[in-house]
């Protein structure tokens, strides 16, 4: 956050700059008066946010929580008792003891219709062909605020119609108000100054640099700040009309900062992902790479249960599957030899799960799969591109197993993998017997004797640990089923009850077998889990990149959930921006 | 048939459709009257009125309708409210509850007309009935094309009424307007409602739940047949099978309103 100290509502970093463990004052308690309802607000706030306690709701564009403020839109201008006769803009002006504020006057009605005809002077008439339609701020202001035909009398005025600004978002000048937002997120917030406002008055527009495409990591979210539909995410354009897609609640995929997002599916499939507000993870942003990771839940799948590999490739009922599985492993169970591998990908539920077919079949050797490693930086990205690493060896040590490395494969005459990333496929050829629990088709999952389709982590119930320990719910985000897909933990009870013994017959059941096994979970109960998690202080790090969000003070209490409702609609609010 | 087939031509020319009506919209209709259209529904309701009484003269003092009309599927006052009963058939008993009249709507508090009342609930009153209200239905009517104004035929304002089409394909904010009132609908304060007119059959309701968004919360509707059509075991008690035919007719059951 820049300049402009006026803006301050729990944004920020907990736990005060890098470096420095010192807790921040309480802040000072005012009173004020909005519309004549009094209200108690933080000393920092500004008019805003003061008025949104007591659910006066002042109109905004350009203003945002985490941003500096830029005054430019001028919809939230409010009387107060400072200024009387004169409009003040809210996003700017802080609160004050007793200052009286007025939201519905007859000069800030008149003020906030006009700003609504300025800005729609230059609009096209787009709706109908606009993603942001359903979840557009000027939709919304219109019918609230203005609801007048236009009087306008001349031509629009034309400006460039899709710009590529980058590998995820395309800009159209002519929808855009001229917010900044974007310009202020790359700024002060992705630290990367690539957008700008270039030429003058209506005719102004936002631009990148000459020879530099806006390739920031974190470009995404200028699209979910954006109030209207000037930038669009090029991944979600035209695939979907907003209204139409479930919004449930999830955690990305994509590495061990497990931000909080919301997935919005219809039917099996999932359409974009977009971040929740999560303080202590990803504040209410997340990156680029994250966003794609839903790909890999709507594409290339294993579909349905099939036995042998290359030509003798057959699907066949889940049961059989099973069954097959077992009369495989069944005479080599305690002979020796038997390997299980476990992938960082997997959630906790189905790690304890494969660790407890592992002790039932007499496993000698423990594998951790997963993705490589791949790029990092200070804020969001980890360069672990694994969910769940640290869940993954916190139930091996839990169940009193060595995780090996993957090279060390050869040692073992027989394999069951839960999950398949990560797997070595020229070194599975040579297995006697290789079952695999997997999500998507890869070269691995081909080379196995008994394939058993896998949910992804946007698809079933289980908890993850994120890189600095703390615990997360992940939900059935996408309602509908797709093909035999079930639970790695599932597939692992199956065969275990095919073998004699009992497995998890639920993920929560699942992790009580865990907790009651491991110290960190112990008294933890899986569906009593906050939406937000909690955090394991035994796991938590010494050393932390210098912006990466982090637990404030008291880190293993359980928090009341700090993110938005899922009905909430609005973009940014969507994303849990201006909350 | 020829007395329908002239008010519904009237109607079609209206909104396109004969029966599945659909034209009035919050804050007014949705087309204006096409032109001519008033003169024709004034040169065909005579034709309407003399169809009447041609069923009148065939039917009301026939001997052989008589006998198998009166005294066949009696339902008393009291017994006819315990049923929920309202309209033609409740009045027919003798009760005098016609929401028009009891609590005032729209514009009928400006309309002079009388509420003809039936004594003995049989099927031969109800009959009687429905002539008569035939004939202040046709009063009701020539007054409203006397009072009628030209003017607007909706409210002027986008936050309830759609915007004209011109606006919603050329301006950015009829689009919206549009947009928002299809997508959303129009936002409804917090609450419940029960709102009730007269309908041909008797009394329609809608119970309406907001919960303050554009879609209702919840809603039920409170259809006349239905209270009607489950008297009916009641009504053919103790007559023969032939009599079920005058009976069920009387009441005028409207198979897709029941079947709500």
């Amino acid at each position: 956050m820049s300049d402009s100290g006026a803006v301050s509502t729990g944004g920020g970093q907990p736990g005060a700059a890098q470096g420095q463990a010192q807790i921040p004052a309480p802040p000072k308690k005012v009173k004020l008066f909005v519309d004549g309802l009094e209200v108690k607000a933080d000393s920092r706030n500004n008019l805003i946010e003061a008025a949104r306690r007591i659910g006066v709701a002042i109109p905004y564009f350009c203003y945002h929580p985490r941003l500096s403020i830029a005054g430019q839109c001028r919809m939230c201008l409010v009387e107060t008792s400072d200024a009387p006769g004169r409009l003040v803009p809210g996003c700017q002006v802080r609160v004050k003891q007793g200052l009286k504020v007025t939201t519905n006057s007859p000069a800030v009605r008149d003020n906030q219709r006009g700003c609504m005809e300025f800005h729609l002077i230059n609009h096209p008439v787009d709706c109908a062909i606009c993603d942001q339609s359903g979840e557009c701020k000027l939709q919304d202001y219109y019918m609230e605020y203005d609801h007048q035909p236009s009087r306008i009398r001349v031509y629009k005025l034309n400006k460039p119609k899709r710009e590529i600004f980058g590998p995820m978002v395309v800009y159209d000048a002519e929808r855009c108000i001229m917010c900044t937002r974007c310009v202020r997120f790359m700024d002060e917030i992705a630290k990367e100054p690539q957008l700008a406002v270039v030429d003058r008055g209506s005719h102004s527009l936002i631009a990148t640099f000459p020879g530099q495409p806006l390739d920031s990591k974190y470009s995404g979210n200028t699209v979910d700040i954006c109030p209207v539909g000037a930038l669009l995410n090029r991944d979600f354009r035209f695939q979907s009309r907003v209204w139409f897609v479930n919004k449930s609640p999830a955690i990305c995929a994509g590495c061990a900062n497990g931000c909080n997002v919301y997935a919005e599916s219809r039917g099996n499939l999932i359409y974009r992902l977009l971040p929740r507000r999560n303080e202590e993870v990803n504040q209410v942003w997340m990156c680029d790479e994250g966003r794609l990771t839903y790909h890999a839940t709507n594409e290339n799948r294993v579909e349905w249960a099939r036995t042998g590999k290359g030509d003798a490739a057959a699907s066949i009922a889940p049961r059989i599957a099973v069954e097959r599985a077992i009369e495989l492993l069944k005479p080599l169970a305690g002979q020796g030899g038997i390997g299980v591998a476990v992938s960082a990908q997997c959630t906790n539920e189905e790690a304890a799960a494969a660790f407890q077919l592992g002790a039932q079949l007499g496993a000698t050797h423990y594998f951790l799969g997963g993705q490589r490693a791949g790029e990092s930086d200070d804020f969001l990205i980890r360069s672990d591109k694994n969910p769940n690493t640290a869940g993954v060896r916190l139930a091996a040590q839990a169940f009193g197993v060595k995780l090996h490395d993957i090279q060390a494969i050869d040692q073992v005459k027989a394999l069951v993998a839960m999950r398949t990333d990560g797997l070595l496929a020229d070194r599975l050829a040579r297995l006697e017997v290789f079952v695999a629990i997997a999500q998507n088709e890869d070269a691995a999952s081909s080379e196995a004797h008994v394939t058993l389709p896998c949910k992804s982590l946007y698809e079933q119930d289980g908890s993850l640990i994120n890189w600095y320990g703390r615990l997360q719910r992940t939900w059935e985000s996408v309602p509908a089923q797709r093909a035999d897909a079930a639970p790695g933990w599932s597939w692992a009870e199956r065969i275990l009850t095919g073998l004699g013994a009992s497995g998890p017959k639920s993920a929560s059941s699942a992790f009580r077998t865990l907790a009651e096994k491991s110290p960190h979970l112990s008294g933890l109960s899986f569906d009593d889990l906050p939406e937000d998690g909690i955090v394991l202080e035994g796991l938590l790090p010494s050393e932390w990149p210098a912006r990466a969000p982090r637990p404030g003070p008291g880190a293993h209490s359980i928090r009341g959930p700090q993110t938005t409702p899922p009905d909430t609609k609005v973009g940014d609010e969507a994303s849990g921006g201006s909350r | 048939m020829e007395a329908r087939e002239l008010l519904w031509d009237r109607i079609s020319e209206l909104c396109g459709a004969r029966v599945t009506v659909s034209w009035t919209r919050i804050g007014g209709v949705a087309t204006d009257t096409p032109p001519g259209w008033e003169q024709r529904l004034r040169d065909c309701l005579p034709r309407v009125m003399e169809l009447t009484n041609e069923i009148d003269t065939l039917l009301t003092r026939n001997r052989i309708f008589i006998d198998r009309t009166r005294g066949i599927g009696v339902i008393s006052g009291d017994e006819a409210i315990d049923w929920g009963f309202t309209g033609p058939c409740l009045r027919a008993c003798g009760v005098n509850y016609d929401v028009r009249k009891a609590h005032p709507y729209s514009i009928y508090d400006r309309m002079d007309f009388e509420v003809p009342l039936g004594s003995r609930g049989d099927t031969y009153d109800r009959y009687v009935l429905r002539l008569l209200e035939i004939r202040q239905s046709h009063r009701i009517v020539l007054q409203c094309l006397e009072q009628m104004p030209p003017g607007p035929i909706i409210i002027d304002d986008w936050r309830y009424a759609l915007p004209p089409k011109k606006e919603v394909f050329g301006s950015i904010e009829g689009v919206m307007a549009h947009f928002k009132l299809i997508m959303e609908g129009i936002p409804v304060p917090a609450g419940e409602v029960y709102v009730y007119t007269e309908g041909a059959n008797g009394e329609l309701g809608f119970h309406i739940v907001s919960n303050g968004k554009g879609k209702p919360y919840a809603i039920q509707v409170r259809g006349p047949g239905f209270p009607i059509l489950s008297a009916l075991p009641r009504l053919i008690k103790g007559h023969a099978v032939a009599d079920l035919i005058p009976i069920f007719d009387s009441i005028n059951m409207i198979g897709g309103e029941v079947e709500q």
